[in-house]
């Protein structure tokens, strides 16, 4: 196993720039996720680690070893498929012993190593299948296997669980969980899946057109994005934006919403202090805002527009002065049309700059 | 519908199997089963020298059509879905509509060429004129094959440890194998059938292909059983073939490998 | 350095490029000197001393031989038949296998049938059925066999010593044969018009004649013009079925062997050859053009 950076990686296809001065490095033993909307630039990033795609400037290191122009078969990267990419005339032993039988295996320890490995991922008697007789979840097993039987150095999984259905999805995700914490991999993980990047990985890096957005712990970025991209992109329901206006009145400091005018605690003052009297967008998550009259901070009117509920909790979308916000509750009673008094979390709240877009904190600190 | 498109075909066999009254009537009307149904005309020509001939005549332009097209059709196809470089759309299509380039216009000059190659009155000289007809449809076909096979197969090989022409060998060719049976069965019937180039390349000559066979065989006015009988025997492998190769296309080569 | 980027662009690929070689020399190589040749040899005339190059001698001969005047007339009434009855007959046949019905992959699989005999045992075949004086048909329609009792006429039909008759037999040879082609290519259009759009129109209260002018023909437009233009290309070229069938009325096609083979002028036989190429070309891309021309008026109505 073994550590991977990236220096100022940069990927063109002509004049289009895809990925932009990505630098990131992964510790030996360390899952990370690259999560980002389709067409960013993270599968990109993937295959030129992987070495199927040339890299326009910048370096890759594997183990400090520079491996720029080293084909894809002396990487000794592994890279599982979101398609799989099972070979359709092997059987899944076949498939399994493909990369021992290249790199010259004795027989004996390719049969021993694909028992194992059919154990580990409990494929046990499904040696002699061919791919099309497998169910879907199978399949994925297979590749994983197919792909750490190597002990690679990196393991490079490319939205593994996206043709998968909700349920199967779900135990794969555990089941991913245990084989990093079994293998000790080094593991990184490509999928535009935030939900995936935030449960399964060490490190999160979120990307945007081709950019590194941010990169941190999974609830790290969660609770301090850099800006209103991360801060949307993690999360569902996704956060609320609004426009807001930051006012002193005497010694306070008052978020304005449209008519709205909430009162910041006295420990943010510091924070803010410079922005009084600019426009900000206020961001707010949606389980940061309660419904009732007791608890911190001043209770505002809304009217209920939407109720969605999801058994256990239910996502309410509610009409302050027009403005539309989602909120998730508990509660099992609320009807549309209702009036609600609703408090917001200022503690949680999240102020970026209006033109940028950048966290007002984060850029600060 | 079907009696238009069947009768024709009924005829054929009919006439195959007719005897000697049947056919030379003499005035009397020509029954529509024969008098004395024999396989008399087969077994006439399954020992004649000039069929059997013919026959192998016939088989060796074909293989030979077949090997030179897929060699020279095969690797284009694969290098035409797999590479990305400026022009191959221009390419692809001009290769590929050579197809429709008439057959008839490019015989004359095939032969003026031909003759002092020494390409006139031999196998040789059909099959590679036959590879003008059918390297066109081989690069359409295997194109197709190849685009229906994903590059992840490919590339999954690679990633494992395997070089690009291991990858090829061990990984695409064998998945691809199917489809690229059915473009051998398809050259193998558009040679075994093709009638303008071999009639021109041979026509002078003692060689003959079963269609040419056919027509010098027309000009001493034969009895229609004969010509009815070699007729079947022309038709029987492309009728069994068609129909293989049908199956074969349906049977997605890729099944499981992806999703 | 302007080729810099040409010569990495080439080094990229250069597996791509020596794999692709082959073949693109064989086809390009090949057509080039077909092309050249056949240029070259209608553009030569061999006098009786001397050889004339470039001469248009041949053309001249020709545009004055009654027998090349007629043949390039008997070319185009045959393509001109031809090419609409080669799309009815595959429509009528793709409508019909269309539909699912018990025995349907039987039928298609008749249907595909002509296309698996070889030309020229179709040929042979119809020259056994409309053979003079005794074939099938003139039995037939003299009356003879008991299951078709009318009687059309009272002496057998010479079917091959007419030009009408000899070609028209032709054509139907050449329909039967290519009707699986076309057939094909309807049912592939057919096919991919989405059953939802029918029915969406069907919701909407369109009487299933309204649908069939209004949705299905307009989306199979593609299709057609793909048949129109390839199967007219077919019969521009067509030579076995009047080559056996109409020997004694050549179209161009069997002109250009007669020319080869029995005037021995491999020069007239390439003019011939010349002047059917510019001939199809010309026509193809007049079908073209109308087409498009017709899918704006369509699509603006």
């Amino acid at each position: 196993m073994a550590e991977v950076r990236f220096s100022h990686v940069i990927k063109k296809y002509g004049k289009n720039e895809v990925v932009k001065d990505f630098s990131l490095t992964i510790f030996n033993e360390e899952f990370v996720t690259l999560v980002g909307p389709s067409g960013c630039g993270k599968s990109t990033i993937l295959r030129m680690l992987a070495g199927l795609e040339e890299i326009t400037e910048g370096d890759i290191y594997i183990d400090g070893i520079k491996t720029n122009d080293i084909p894809p078969q002396k990487r000794d990267v592994a890279m599982v498929f979101q398609s799989y990419a099972l070979f359709p005339h092997m059987t899944v032993a076949e498939n399994i012993a493909f990369g021992l039988k290249l790199r010259r295996k004795p027989q004996r320890e390719i049969v021993s190593r694909i028992e194992e490995s059919l154990a580990l991922f409990s494929l046990r008697g499904l040696g002699e299948r061919r791919p099309r007789d497998l169910s879907g979840g199978q399949r994925q097993r297979v590749a994983l296997a197919r792909a750490l039987v190597l002990s690679p150095k990196v393991l490079l999984l490319d939205e593994p669980l996206s043709n998968l259905d909700a349920k199967l999805r779900l135990r794969m995700r555990s089941e991913l969980k245990r084989i990093h914490r079994e293998l000790r991999s080094t593991i990184f993980y490509v999928t535009h899946d935030q939900v995936e990047a935030m449960s399964l990985s060490d490190r999160v890096a979120v990307m945007n057109e081709g950019r590194l957005e941010q990169l941190g712990a999974p609830l790290e970025i969660y609770n301090s994005p850099k800006n209103t991209f991360v801060a949307s992109f993690l999360g569902s329901p996704p956060i609320n934006l609004l426009q807001a206006r930051i006012q002193k009145e005497g010694e306070t400091l008052y978020v304005n919403i449209g008519p709205c005018k909430l009162a910041l605690s006295r420990q943010f003052r510091e924070s803010y202090l410079h922005c009084a009297g600019r426009d900000i967008i206020f961001g707010i998550r949606p389980e940061h805002i309660s419904i009732g009259e007791s608890g911190k901070g001043k209770p505002i009117l809304a009217t209920v527009d939407v109720v969605e509920p999801l058994g256990d909790r239910s996502i309410i979308t509610v009409a302050l002065h027009k403005i539309e916000l989602a909120l998730i509750t508990d509660a099992q009673t609320i009807s549309p049309l209702r009036t609600i008094p609703i408090i917001f979390d200022m503690e949680k709240a999240q102020f970026f700059d209006r033109e940028s877009g950048e966290n007002i904190i984060c850029k600060n600190r | 519908m079907i009696f238009i498109v069947m009768a024709p075909i009924f005829i054929m066999f009919k006439y195959s199997l007719s005897d000697r009254a049947s056919v030379v009537t003499g005035g009397a009307v020509i029954p529509l089963w024969p008098y004395e149904p024999t396989l008399e005309q087969y077994r006439g020509l399954l020992s004649a020298d000039r069929f059997i001939g013919a026959a192998i005549t016939s088989l060796k332009t074909a293989l030979l059509a077949v090997i030179i097209s897929l060699i020279l059709g095969v690797p284009a196809a694969y290098a035409l879905v797999r590479y990305r470089f400026p022009g191959i759309l221009v390419l692809t299509t001009f290769l590929i509509s050579i197809r429709f380039f008439p057959d008839i216009v490019s015989v004359v000059p095939v032969v003026e060429v031909f003759t002092p190659a020494g390409l006139v009155g031999n196998v040789a000289g059909v099959a590679a004129a036959h590879c003008l007809l059918s390297v066109p449809y081989v690069i359409f076909i295997a194109m197709g094959v190849f685009e229906s096979i994903p590059g992840d197969l490919e590339e999954q090989a690679q990633v494992l440890g395997a070089g690009k022409i291991t990858a090829f060998f061990t990984v695409t060719l064998p998945v691809a194998l199917p489809g690229l049976a059915a473009a051998a069965i398809y050259v193998f019937l558009l040679s075994w059938d093709e009638f303008i180039f071999a009639y021109f390349l041979m026509a002078f000559s003692d060689l003959s292909t079963l269609p040419v066979l056919l027509r010098k065989i027309l000009s001493w006015t034969p009895q229609h059983n004969l010509l009815a009988a070699i007729s079947v025997l022309l038709s029987i492998p492309v009728v069994l073939f068609t129909f293989i190769v049908q199956k074969y296309m349906r049977a997605g080569a890729t099944a499981g490998a992806v999703k | 350095m302007p080729f810099l980027p040409f010569i990495r662009t080439v080094r990229k690929n250069i597996y791509g490029i020596i794999i692709l070689l082959p073949a693109f020399l064989y086809l390009a190589g090949f057509s080039l000197i077909i092309l050249f040749t056949v240029t070259q040899m209608a553009f030569t005339y061999a006098g009786t001393e001397k050889i004339f190059f470039p001469a248009l001698q041949n053309f001249v001969k020709l545009a004055q031989s009654p027998e090349f005047r007629s043949a390039l007339l008997r070319t185009i009434l045959f393509t001109v038949a031809g090419t609409p009855l080669e799309l009815l007959i595959g429509m009528a046949a793709a409508f019909l296998v269309v539909k699912k019905f018990k025995g349907r992959g039987v039928i298609r699989s008749i249907f595909i049938l002509p296309l698996a005999i070889p030309a020229i045992v179709t040929a042979i075949i119809l020259y056994i059925l409309f053979d003079f004086p005794g074939g099938h048909i003139n039995e037939i329609i003299m009356g003879r066999h008991a299951f078709f009792p009318c009687q059309f006429v009272e002496y057998p039909v010479d079917w091959r010593g007419s030009a009408f008759s000899a070609l028209a037999v032709s054509l139907a040879g050449k329909l039967w044969r290519d009707m699986p082609i076309s057939m094909l290519i309807i049912l592939a259009g057919l096919q991919s018009i989405e059953k939802d759009q029918t029915e969406a129109a069907a919701t909407l209260g369109a009487s299933s004649f309204h649908i069939f002018f209004k949705i299905t023909i307009p989306l199979l437009s593609p299709a057609i013009a793909t048949v129109l233009v390839l199967r007219s290309i077919e019969l521009w070229k067509e030579f076995i079925f009047p080559y056996i069938l109409a020997g004694s009325y050549p179209l161009l096609s069997t002109l250009i062997e007669r020319a080869y083979h029995e005037w021995r002028s491999p020069n007239e036989a390439s003019a011939i050859a010349v002047v059917l190429l510019v001939l199809i070309i010309t026509c193809t891309m007049c079908i073209y053009y109308m087409l498009a021309y017709l899918k704006k008026r369509l699509v603006r109505i």
